[in-house]
Formats: C-alpha cells, structure tokens, sequence
C-alpha cells in the first residue's frame, strides 16, 4: 500500500516554505491532465518525484483515500506565524520600524508573483538582531544581498512565516488609507470623463486636460521611483539614502508638506 | 444480431454491444450526434448498420417509422450485467488489464493518459482507453506507455474488440472521474488566502 510506504504530512506545518513554493507555482497549462497535476501536488507534499517507481502502480482508490487525508491542503493557514525563526537568528521586524527601501522591495514581490518572491519577502520581514549598549533591539540594516539571504528559509514550515506576511498585507492597506490623500491626483477625475465634450466648446482646455492625464499615467507608471527622486532633490546620488529613512517619518513628511503646500 | 426484413430480404444488422466492434460503434455514436433532421440521422444509422442507401430511399414514411422502432427495441442494456473481461487476445497477442484472481482497479497513471487522450480527440477514445487499460503481457511497462504504441493498439482494438468488453471500463472510469476525484479534494491553488 502506498500510503505505508510514504510520510502523507497531516497538516500545513509539516509544509516547508520551499514545497509551499513549488504547489503554488504549478502552472496547470504545463500538464496535459488533471490527475497529473493531482500527481504533481502530492509528490511535492511528499517530497517525491511524480514519476517515482512509487507512485507507478497508485491505484485511483489509492489516491482518493489519500486525498481524503488532505482536505487540510484546501484550508487556509491559520497557524500564527513565529515572531523568530531558525532558532532565534531572525526576528519579525515591527512593520512601523519599516523603511521606505524596505517598503518599496516588499510592494514590488508581493504584488508580483507572491509565491515566486516569497523567499525574498521573508527575508526582508526577518531579520537579524543584536542589542545596543542600552539594551536595545536593533535590526540589522537593508544592505545584505537578498539573493544569498533566500535559501536559509527553504526548509522552515511555511505556518511558521505565512501569517506575518498575510499580517503586513492588512498592516500595508491601514497604512496607505491612512495616507491615501498624498496618492490623490491633481486635477478633477470628472472633468477627464468629459474631455470629448469639452473639446467642442474649449479644445485648449481639452488639450490640457489630455495632457495632464498623459502626465499622470506616466507618473504612476513611475510612482515610488518619482517618490524617491522628490525626496532626493532630482539628486540621483542621494536615494540610497533616502530609502534608508523610516517609512513613517517620510509619509508623515509628505503628508504634512501636501497639507501645508509646501514644494 | 437483429434481423429486419425490408421487400422480403434479410438484413442482419448488429444490435447488442457483443456485435459492435469499437470501431463500428464510435461511428454509430457520431452518426447520432450530428446536428441533421431526424430523417437523416435516422437513415444514415441504418446505411452505417448494413441496410443500402436505396433501399432505404424506398422506404414510406411508415415504413422507415417502423424500422426504426423495430430496430431501436431492446437497445437500453443493463451495463451492470457486463462483467469485467481481464484479458483478451487479438491477432495471437494476449492483453491483460488485470490479474484474473484480482479485482480491477484503474491506476492514476492510467487514468492520466486517459485524460489526455479524450481531450486531444473527445468524439473518438473508447479504443484508445482500452488500448490504456489493457497491456500486452510481453511489453515492459516502458513500452507500454509510448504514444505510438497506444495508438496501434487502439487501431487493432477498433477493429477487432467488442463494445461489451469495454462497458464496464468505460463505466468503472467515469465514475472514478464524477465521483472519487471530483467530489474529494482537488487541491487547487487558490486555497492559502485567508
């Protein structure tokens, strides 16, 4: 019986990060059938391959029997994350001590391709720690290499860091409603949906009108980079810089410059 | 057979799944899915059971009604009377799709080359997956599992093998595929979310 013969995990903690990865990046128009991407799953949770001699002779009884043992696999994880993980080494950030830099990169892999990235997301969220002469908790500072950094999390259960992610989702959406009138576009959203009948009565003012939402577009194509060089001065040599700055005090800054008027 | 008589002569046309090669049957199933009058389908399902075209182009409205009914009569099967056959031999080639002593149990990788080949040609696969199911007892499984050997294999099961060996496969694989799979877990992507 094959079930004898390999470990079935019971749970999303017996998942690692690394087989988190693989389930949620099968791309099912790789595979000619739904059974063998059912295969495919389940020799990833096992850490087999789907053409081992082990599965060759699966039966389909087999296999629903099997999946009936992982209806935990169509659940949410609910597990709390780990404020530590790799015993002790690296700690959850509190997201309000967060830079802008930091902020900038999570955006960028949450947003594309979560399960791709999440590696690199974990490893912006954990980080090492030691403290300062008064006792203090000091996370170390965004300058190591993500990409040597991503492979230490491969191994841990994924229940162990998801949630945290999940968690700076919600923290990440508070945050920017808070600050949602400094992402407000300059002009009157209604007046672009009548730029074709204010064309045939003022074409100059339908010209500009055009203009300004080309100009908008452009912006925020070029959002968080425009960001970076308005905090800069245009200085190109002083955004590494301005990443560095927490990413409170900078929205706190921009907002209270939008509020006063201040360029 | 089913014997009709039409102007005083014999046509013995196949009418239980024992008289139906695969190959004859897939064709009568497509003739009757075609999207034509009543009268076509109908006429051209006799041509395809052995009665000619001009003779049925004789026939009066009554008389081809009654044909037809005559014909259709003792066509609804019991599938559950058809027993699994687990071997077969075609042109002196033993195919076996399970152990005579054993129980038939349609394996994933089985399956899985079933799946794709209904869905490279959905209207033409009884033979194929009977070409899946049973395996030439002097292949290594390696062999077995090549398109190439599958699709020979399903020519000679087209035109050799009777529609009620295939019955009870045909029957045990749809429902592992409505029931057992379908209804079970399906482990789909979108189940991390909270």
């Amino acid at each position: 019986m094959i079930q004898q013969q390999i470990n079935i995990p019971k749970s999303w903690s017996d998942i690692t990060v690394d087989q988190f990865k693989q389930l949620m990046t099968i791309n099912p128009n790789d595979y000619e059938s739904s059974s063998s991407i059912l295969l495919e799953k389940l020799a990833i949770v096992t850490n087999t391959m789907a053409d081992d001699e082990i599965w060759e002779d699966l039966s389909t009884k087999e296999l629903a029997s099997i999946l009936k043992q992982s209806t935990w696999l169509n659940q949410p994880i609910k597990d709390k994350h780990q404020e530590t993980i790799l015993d002790g080494k690296f700690t959850l950030k509190p997201f309000i001590q967060l830079t802008l830099g930091e902020f900038i990169d999570l955006e960028y892999f949450i947003f594309n391709n979560l399960f791709e990235n999440i590696n690199k997301v974990i490893a912006i969220l954990y980080r090492q720690t030691k403290n300062d002469d008064w006792g203090n908790v000091i996370y170390e500072p965004y300058s190591f290499d993500l990409n040597k950094r991503i492979n230490l999390f491969d191994e841990i259960p994924i229940t162990d860091v998801f949630n945290a992610i999940q968690d700076f989702i919600k923290w990440r959406e508070d945050f920017l409603n808070k600050y949602a009138a400094l992402f407000q576009p300059d002009f009157d959203d209604e007046e672009l949906d009548d730029i074709e009948e204010i064309a045939k009565t003022d074409p100059e003012l339908a010209k500009e009108l055009l203009e300004d939402e080309k100009r908008e577009k452009i912006q925020k194509k070029w959002g968080w980079e425009r960001l970076l060089l308005q905090i800069a001065n245009n200085d190109i040599k002083q955004i590494t810089q301005v990443t560095e700055l927490g990413l409170i005090y900078v929205f706190n800054m921009l907002a209270m410059k939008k509020e006063l008027g201040i360029e | 057979m089913k014997t009709i008589i039409l102007n005083d002569t014999e046509y013995h046309l196949p009418h239980q799944p024992s008289d139906f090669k695969l190959g004859k049957y897939e064709k009568v199933m497509k003739i009757l899915e075609e999207d034509v009058t009543e009268i076509e389908k109908y006429s051209n399902l006799l041509v395809e059971l052995g009665i000619p075209e001009e003779v049925i182009d004789d026939l009066t409205i009554e008389e081809f009604s009654s044909t037809i009914k005559d014909y259709m009569e003792g066509t609804t099967y019991d599938f559950s009377k058809f027993k699994f056959v687990p071997t077969i031999e075609v042109n002196g080639r033993t195919y076996q799709a399970f152990d005579e002593d054993a129980e038939f149990l349609l394996k994933v990788k089985d399956l899985n080359w079933i799946e794709k080949l209904i869905k490279r040609n959905p209207d033409k696969y009884l033979a194929e997956v009977l070409a899946v199911i049973f395996k030439d007892i002097e292949l290594t499984k390696t062999e077995h599992y090549t398109d190439a050997h599958i699709r020979h294999k399903a020519s000679l099961f087209r035109e050799n093998v009777t529609l009620d060996i295939a019955i009870p496969y045909i029957g045990a694989i749809s429902h592992e595929l409505l029931t057992s799979l379908q209804t079970n877990v399906t482990l789909s992507n979108d189940t991390t979310t909270n």
